[in-house]
């Protein structure tokens, strides 16, 4: 009994952590939104019931700016998984330097986003640009990767596939080596060919780390911000701003901060239900018994 | 037990002394006769956007120091943050920054809520002779940082004009006219794409951002178009802005880089000074960037002038960056001390011998030995300053709270226009209704 109580109390510094900085925003940004709440101008905020959510849902802005996030998040993720488990696969066959391909292959998630956004920026340059330097060797005319509407938002998208991809690696690879020989040798010897064995038996038991893949890798894109502020600044015009470039464009140039936090709001809502989805349809806790209890 | 309560003792003991001490909010001084030492043992946050208007501070600051006993603290950051620093820093009413840049632009937003501290009571009765320059700067570039009644709310750093950079050299071998007007540059654009395959005819700002706004706005101005009139009616798409954006547009589609509709400062002046442009416009602070051995490849190839538009109005890139005191700071005297020694002559000679900048709000400097000595390699830039810095005309400009998101507003829609995206119309059609919908 004691013992329970000491644990409890160790607890306690982590749970005032979370409270201050993680539940007492939020009820502060749930009360804000429905406020008409300026931080550069003097007037004290103004109760405005549900008109900050009613200017959100009937401007387009709102919509194009989440369009492109589910278009960001879904292409990032997908993308990130698929190269991920291509170059797990790869790595798990093979055995000389392998460490050392392993590292190789975790820079990119060490590398701070603001960083690695600053370098793509740089690299992305129409004029000056080693990628374009690079086609243009290869006989390819220079893509305007910055400046062009169609390809600004994909040219961020892949910075954060680039950084997202380690993570896929690191947990695929755990569960390509978690998994025993025997079962796969036998459907070998029952007559399976490689891509059969991949298809019905590595998949498949992979599932559980894929969803976990998954699921880190959509929280990670839907807070997609640096890269895509860094690089673009949401532009051209409007083409590459997603929910959170719009969110902080409201909040920190305009500081409006009651539309910033209906904006907030509604993206904590969004990703809450996303998560929620993916638990329950992969069920990924409910094996160990977690979720559902 | 008795270890801890004599230690718990020295420590209340400690705490109680350094807040004795620590509350006391500005240096007592060491009642020295020195009127400059007076705020002696004072520490001042200072608040900076990176810039060669920062330079000054950061290479002198220890002979401030020295002179007056006052320690200055400066932080120095990008203009968005320095904005989003400063504004929550006077919403908790705290004043941790006693000095803070200010970007004209801003300067309504600032006044209109309380967070600069007037001047005019300090110029009047706190001036020092030898370092306050109040009286040798112009009043229009001192009318940027003033209120309606002409209250004087921060003191004038730096103010530039905009001018149109040619490659003198490049004219020369082709034979082209020094242009004289927007449609000037449009004729020597066609030119140059032909004869100079290699080299971008015209590059300026062109992304999305508000800090790209003074270029197309400036553009426009030319033309006699503005965003917002007098009485704040909105005229995104009124004749004269579709005239004058047809021209801009067409220069940045037609005679810039791929990448115009991304273009910002940096990249853009990085294509000139690696000589792979002919003509930029923008403010004048350029151009002694673009003469820099250090920087730049095309030293003594350059030359500038202004442009007019079909308005006969000269194109403005117009930009005053100041230094205020915050109303919440608690050493106010002492960062009124601190203004002064920045705009001082003094400092202004120590920034021409090393170079760091050669155009002044201070006309004092221009009468020099040590400026005229030093500005020999750029006379073709200084002999045209007094003629950039008079042709400045604020007018155009939207001096009003909402400046970040109008511009914002505008500015997207150009760059969508550059992009090829939309036509110049739809842009400014749909530029119009943005604005209004921030107007209202």
């Amino acid at each position: 009994m004691k013992e329970k109580g000491f644990m409890r109390l160790m607890t306690f510094p982590a749970l005032i952590v979370f409270l201050i900085f993680g539940i007492y925003p939020t009820i502060q940004a749930f009360i804000n939104s429905f406020t008409e709440y300026n931080m550069t101008e003097s007037t004290d905020k103004k109760f405005i019931g549900l008109q900050n959510f009613i200017q959100m849902f009937t401007e387009a802005r709102f919509w194009q700016a989440l369009g492109r996030t589910i278009i960001f998040v879904g292409l990032s993720v997908l993308l990130s998984y698929f190269i991920g488990l291509c170059i797990s696969l790869l790595l798990d066959k093979v055995n000389k330097m392998r460490n050392f391909y392993r590292i190789i292959y975790l820079i990119p998630m060490i590398i701070a986003p603001t960083i690695s956004a600053l370098n793509f920026k740089f690299m992305y340059n129409y004029n000056f640009g080693i990628i374009n330097k690079v086609l243009n060797i290869l006989g390819i005319a220079s893509i305007d990767f910055l400046g062009n509407p169609s390809v600004s938002l994909y040219a961020s998208m892949a910075i954060d596939i680039w950084a997202g991809v380690p993570l896929a690696v690191l947990i695929l690879l755990a569960g390509l080596e978690s998994q025993s020989g025997e079962v796969k040798e036998a459907a070998m010897i029952d007559g399976a060919n490689r891509f059969q064995t991949l298809l019905y038996i590595t998949l498949p038991l992979l599932k559980k780390f894929s969803v976990i893949v998954i699921i880190f890798r959509i929280m990670d894109a839907m807070k997609a911000y640096e890269i895509i502020s860094l690089v673009t600044g949401g532009g051209p015009g409007t083409a590459s701003e997603t929910l959170n470039i719009y969110i902080s464009k409201v909040g920190f140039s305009w500081f409006e901060m009651g539309f910033a936090s209906a904006l907030g709001i509604f993206t904590l809502y969004f990703i809450m239900l996303f998560a929620n989805i993916a638990i329950k349809k992969t069920k990924i806790f409910s094996e160990e018994g977690k979720y559902e209890n | 037990m008795k270890r801890i309560r004599a230690l718990s003792l020295i420590m209340s003991l400690i705490m109680v002394l350094g807040m004795l001490t620590g509350c006391s909010s500005e240096g007592s001084g060491t009642g020295s006769s020195d009127p400059r030492k007076k705020y002696e043992g004072t520490t001042l946050n200072v608040l900076l956007k990176t810039g060669y208007e920062t330079s000054a501070i950061t290479e002198y600051k220890e002979e401030f120091e020295a002179a007056t006993g006052i320690t200055l603290n400066v932080e120095i950051y990008d203009e968005a943050t320095l904005r989003d620093k400063f504004i929550l820093d006077c919403n908790t009413q705290k004043g941790y920054y006693d000095v803070v840049a200010t970007q004209f632009w801003y300067m309504p937003q600032y006044i209109n809520s309380g967070w600069l501290e007037g001047l005019n009571e300090y110029n009047t009765n706190q001036s020092d002779e030898e370092w306050n320059s109040l009286e040798y700067i112009s009043d229009s570039a001192l009318g940027m940082f003033k209120d309606s009644e002409g209250e004087l709310f921060s003191t004038c750093v730096s103010c530039t004009g905009g001018v149109l950079i040619y490659r003198k050299d490049l004219f020369e071998k082709h034979n082209i006219p020094t242009p004289e007007t927007t449609e000037d540059v449009l004729e020597a654009a066609k030119i140059l794409k032909e004869k100079e395959p290699d080299v971008y005819p015209f590059v300026a700002r062109g992304d999305s951002t508000s800090g790209s706004f003074g270029t197309s706005a400036g553009w426009a101005w030319a033309y006699g178009a503005s965003v917002l009139q007098e009485d704040g009616s909105v005229t995104c798409n009124a004749p004269e802005m579709k005239a004058a954006m047809s021209n801009f547009v067409s220069l940045m589609q037609d005679y810039s880089s791929e990448d115009a509709a991304a273009m910002g400062w940096d990249t853009m002046s990085e294509l000139y000074r690696q000589g792979k442009a002919a003509m930029n416009f923008d403010m004048n602070g350029f151009v002694s960037t673009y003469a820099s051995e250090d920087v730049s490849s095309v030293v003594g190839q350059i030359d500038c002038t202004l442009i007019k538009g079909e308005d006969g109005k000269t194109a403005q890139w117009m930009y005053g960056e100041g230094l205020g005191i915050s109303s919440f700071s608690e050493n106010k005297d002492a960062a009124w001390l601190f203004l002064q020694w920045r705009n001082s002559l003094e400092v202004t000679k120590k920034e021409v011998a090393d170079g760091i900048r050669f155009d002044f709000p201070d006309t004092r400097i221009y009468e020099t030995e040590e400026y005229k000595e030093k500005t020999q390699s750029i006379e073709f830039f200084v002999s045209k300053l007094p003629e950039i810095i008079d042709s400045i005309d604020s007018t155009y400009w939207p001096s009003t709270e909402k400046f970040e998101k109008i511009a914002e507003a505008f500015q997207q829609e150009i760059s969508i226009s550059i992009a090829g995206e939309k036509s110049v119309e739809e842009a400014l059609n749909d530029a119009q209704k943005a604005v209004e919908s921030v107007v209202k």
